[in-house]
């Protein structure tokens, strides 16, 4: 039997790789809180699953179910990319625990899961504790207040004098428009007031173009097919200039949407996830159109700024009933009808 | 001509492996000491021997008959005496046994008699009845040689009922590695195009299409050359290799863009389709030369003569692979293609008419067999399915022993081209997992046809039992109501029944005193026996 040379633990590897500018890049503009989180994440997955698969009688250390396959790290560092760079480590471990155990390992692993584990961890943490998981940084790689190693790791593991949080943290330009607009300012007397960049939140849009362009690598690879980034970046995008158009003063641009928040890293690397996405062509474009147009809903009108995680985990829900309703007609389906009988 | 080439969906472009025997001329192949004939080559029932031990044979005589449409006989390759009639290891993925007629041969150096060119083909068959040459094919043995071995008498007839309007002359040979209708195509090009002429004098579809896939140039050439020569319109059609193309449905969808409804067969689009060296046994039938030998690809790194092989058929595997010198070390041999093909259990198993190819591998070359991890629903198998199947919920609904959900996912549309093992970035053995669930539901058919069958019969049989009861019933009331009438005519008749009731009343008391008398007589007996015979 012959084999294209290709392997699972090879694809999450690939995943992992594209993943390192836009991890890098978070890091530059907000910090090396980020590289930290990662580390914190990855170790606590690898020592998660570890202990699971023990508990469950299988070796760690196996190829066949082991963490050699590379997902748990995938998880870690797609949490990591999520989290507030000045997150405490505690936190950082519970999400990295609920994600691996909770979300993973109870349903049987890799493979077995209905729900995006690193999103699930991301939910429970965001659900505990909103006020620690909305408080970001200042893109402070920016306007060169950066925020050093060593402060970062007393923030994040809380040694020594710490840092006052309220005065150095900063919510989101998605954060801050949204409340912005709830106090009954326009689009443009809220944009005056927030740091903005060239296309959307400041800082923001240079860590969305990173995500993009480890996603365009992706693609060109064949790791992850088109479907659902495009669907899911073109619905977010059609829906925003729809509302847009009709009226400018309350609802922002598609391309201030399109680059904010965590759009491009949901877009080509969390809701690309195989095991919890549709696997049909054309479930796939409705799964991503679904996340895209979901994105916008809550964003705009939902209790929460950012919406990728709800709306990845909404969609989840019906990955197997659009997988049902979009089943492929098979070869020399179409002329016997009868057959369905 | 350009042709508008139409897609299917899926496919691969495994390495091809080909250039090991593509370029090696046909040999022919070991004399062997014994041949080995499995009284059935593929499928249909097993034939009934017409020789029996000890029995001479010559070469090319019949050596068996058979009439289930799905079996074909099988003649003798060479000359020699029947030494066995007995169950000998069979050419099959399981290695079971079947009922074989062996010969041990004779030197015989009648070179193969008829010289073609002296043939003309159009009187022959313009001398035969439609009938007559149907029966000619059947009887040379001639089946499907491109794998499925479905005899070609049976589906040329089924073509003349229905009407053929497209031939469709497969010369794809998608698979990696067997190179031997690629050289067919090169070194006998015309015998194949008379084989083609011969099913279109029987038919006479609207249109002839020989498909071949763009890595065989110089087959393409051949072909062309002997399609120009010849009084039909026969279009070699260059297709762009893909994997599975060679596939019957994969390669009526690519040339005339329909599809075989699930279920069907290529009739229901008015297409009949056969393979090269198919069409070349048909020919050879016509000249009244039954299939006793068809070209092997014998190739792989564990053979130090790879090349095309003409070999008798029952010939031992062993004895063709000793021929091409096969190393000593141990190695693992692939009967089919690797995609399609399954692993020989025992080289005792001779060649039959659908082996095409062998591969020989060695076994300390093998890579080591990858690691099954779990399937993350990538669906890089759906994509490459040519069947536009859903492979991964195929999986796994087998894997979970849903058997109806796999027939409700059309399982039985799965054609196990291999397409998506091949894929599977987790290395499952997806096929393995359809083969067994098709094995599953077709038993569980089978039973429920015998349970519904027993069921209908067992309902037949409680209706027959009460309508006879009924018709008993009918019966006796009938008759008792026919002699209650004749009772009252008879009574009717004889006006008043006194003279009757005094005849009874008298024959009462006749047996009244009679009994008096007896008992009377009892007691008398004990002094006087002789009163007993008083009356």
């Amino acid at each position: 039997m012959t084999r294209i040379n290709n392997t699972t633990s090879r694809e999450m590897g690939v995943v992992i790789l594209a993943l390192i500018p836009g991890i890098l890049t978070l890091s530059w503009i907000f910090g090396p809180g980020v590289l930290i989180h990662a580390a914190i994440t990855v170790i606590t997955a690898v020592l998660a699953e570890s202990l699971i698969l023990l508990t469950r009688g299988r070796s760690p250390m196996s190829g066949v179910s082991g963490v050699s396959d590379l997902s748990a790290i995938l998880t870690a560092l797609l949490l990591a990319a999520a989290l507030p760079p000045l997150l405490p480590w505690w936190m950082a471990v519970i999400g990295t625990l609920f994600a691996i155990i909770l979300a993973k390992q109870l349903y049987g692993g890799l493979g077995q899961n209905p729900f995006n584990p690193a999103m699930v961890g991301y939910v429970i943490l965001l659900i505990s504790f909103p006020v620690e998981m909305t408080s970001w940084l200042p893109p402070a790689g920016l306007d060169g207040a950066t925020i050093g190693a060593s402060s970062s790791l007393n923030m994040i593991f809380g040694i020594g004098e710490p840092l006052p949080l309220d005065a150095i943290s900063a919510a989101t330009p998605l954060d801050s428009m949204k409340t912005n607009l709830d106090l009954g300012l326009t689009i443009r007397e809220s944009l005056e007031k927030i740091s903005v960049g060239t296309l959307a939140g400041a800082g923001w849009e240079w860590s969305n173009l990173a995500f993009l362009f480890g996603g365009l690598i992706l693609l060109a690879t064949r790791t992850i097919s088109w479907h659902i980034p495009v669907s899911m970046l073109l619905a977010l995008h059609l829906t925003a200039f729809t509302f847009n158009t009709i009226d400018p003063d309350n609802f922002t641009t598609p391309m201030y949407h399109l680059l904010s928040g965590g759009t491009m890293l949901g877009a080509f690397f969390i809701a690309t996830d195989p095991v919890t996405a549709a696997t049909s062509p054309k479930g796939r474009i409705w799964f991503g159109a679904g996340i895209g147009v979901l994105i916008y809903i809550i964003r705009t009108w939902g209790g929460y700024p950012d919406a990728i995680a709800f709306s990845v985990l909404l969609m989840n829900m019906f990955a197997p009933m659009i997988d049902h309703f979009t089943e492929p007609t098979i070869y020399g389906g179409e002329k016997k009808p009868e057959d369905d009988e | 001509m350009i042709r508008a080439l139409h897609k299917f969906h899926g496919g691969i472009h495994p390495a091809d492996n080909k250039s090991l025997t593509r370029s090696e001329p046909v040999l022919p192949g070991p004399v062997p000491p014994e041949v080995i004939i499995s009284l059935n080559q593929g499928i249909g029932a097993v034939n009934r021997p017409l020789v029996s031990v000890g029995d001479k044979v010559k070469k090319g005589e019949r050596l068996s008959e058979c009439f289930h449409p799905l079996s074909a006989p099988v003649h003798a390759p060479c000359s020699g005496v029947v030494t066995a009639i007995e169950m000998r290891p069979f050419t099959h993925p399981s290695g079971m046994d079947n009922l074989a007629i062996v010969i041990k041969s004779e030197s015989d150096n009648n070179a193969d008699p008829v010289a073609t060119d002296t043939v003309d083909l159009k009187q022959i068959l313009n001398n035969l009845s439609a009938e007559e040459i149907v029966t000619r094919i059947r009887m040379a043995g001639v089946i499907g040689l491109g794998g499925a071995g479905f005899p070609t008498s049976t589906k040329i007839r089924t073509g003349t009922k229905s009407s053929i309007r497209t031939l469709i002359i497969n010369g794809m040979e998608c698979e990696p590695y067997i190179t031997c209708d690629d050289r067919l195509m090169q070194e006998s090009a015309d015998e194949i195009i008379h084989g083609i002429e011969v099913i279109d004098h029987l038919l006479q579809p609207q249109e002839i299409m020989v498909g071949v896939e763009d890595n065989k140039p110089e087959a393409i050439m051949a072909m062309k050359t002997a399609a120009a020569a010849s009084s039909a319109s026969i279009d070699v059609v260059t297709i762009p290799t893909l994997y599975p193309s060679g596939g019957e449905k994969q390669l009526i969808k690519i040339l005339t863009g329909r599809e075989v409804p699930s279920g069907g067969y290529p009739n229901d689009l008015s297409v009949l389709s056969q393979n090269v060296a198919t069409a070349q046994a048909i020919y050879h039938a016509i000249l009244e030369q039954p299939l006793t030998h068809r070209l092997v690809t014998v190739t792989g790194n564990g053979i130090a003569k790879p090349g095309n092989y003409k070999v008798a058929i029952g010939t031992p595997i062993k004895t063709l692979l000793d021929s091409c010198f096969i190393n000593d070390e141990p190695v693992e041999i692939t009967v089919g293609g690797p995609m399609m093909g399954f692993k020989l259990q025992t080289a005792d198993s001779p060649i039959i008419k659908t082996v095409n190819c062998l591969i020989v591998q060695k076994s300390s070359a093998l890579p080591t067999p990858p690691e099954i991890r779990n399937c993350i629903r990538c669906a890089a198998c759906s994509d490459a399915c040519p069947a536009s199947l859903l492979p991964q919920q195929l999986y796994w609904a087998s894997q979970s022993r849903d058997f109806d959900k796999t027939g409700e996912l059309h399982i039985f549309d799965c054609i196990e081209c291999g397409c998506c093992n091949h894929v599977c970035p987790s290395n499952i053995p997806l096929v393995d997992y359809y083969r067994h669930a098709k094995g599953v539901l077709r038993t569980q058919q089978r039973e429920k046809g015998k349970s519904e069958e027993a069921r209908k019969r067992h309902e037949f049989r409680d209706a027959r039992l009460l309508r006879e009861k009924e018709e008993k019933a009918k019966k006796l009331a009938a008759k008792r109501a026919a002699l209650k009438a004749k009772k009252n005519k008879d009574s009717e008749k004889s006006g008043d029944d006194s003279t009757k009731k005094e005849a009874i009343r008298a024959a009462i008391e006749r047996a009244k005193a009679k009994k008096m008398a007896n008992s009377a007589s009892a007691k008398a007996s004990n002094e006087d026996g002789a009163d007993d015979d008083q009356d």
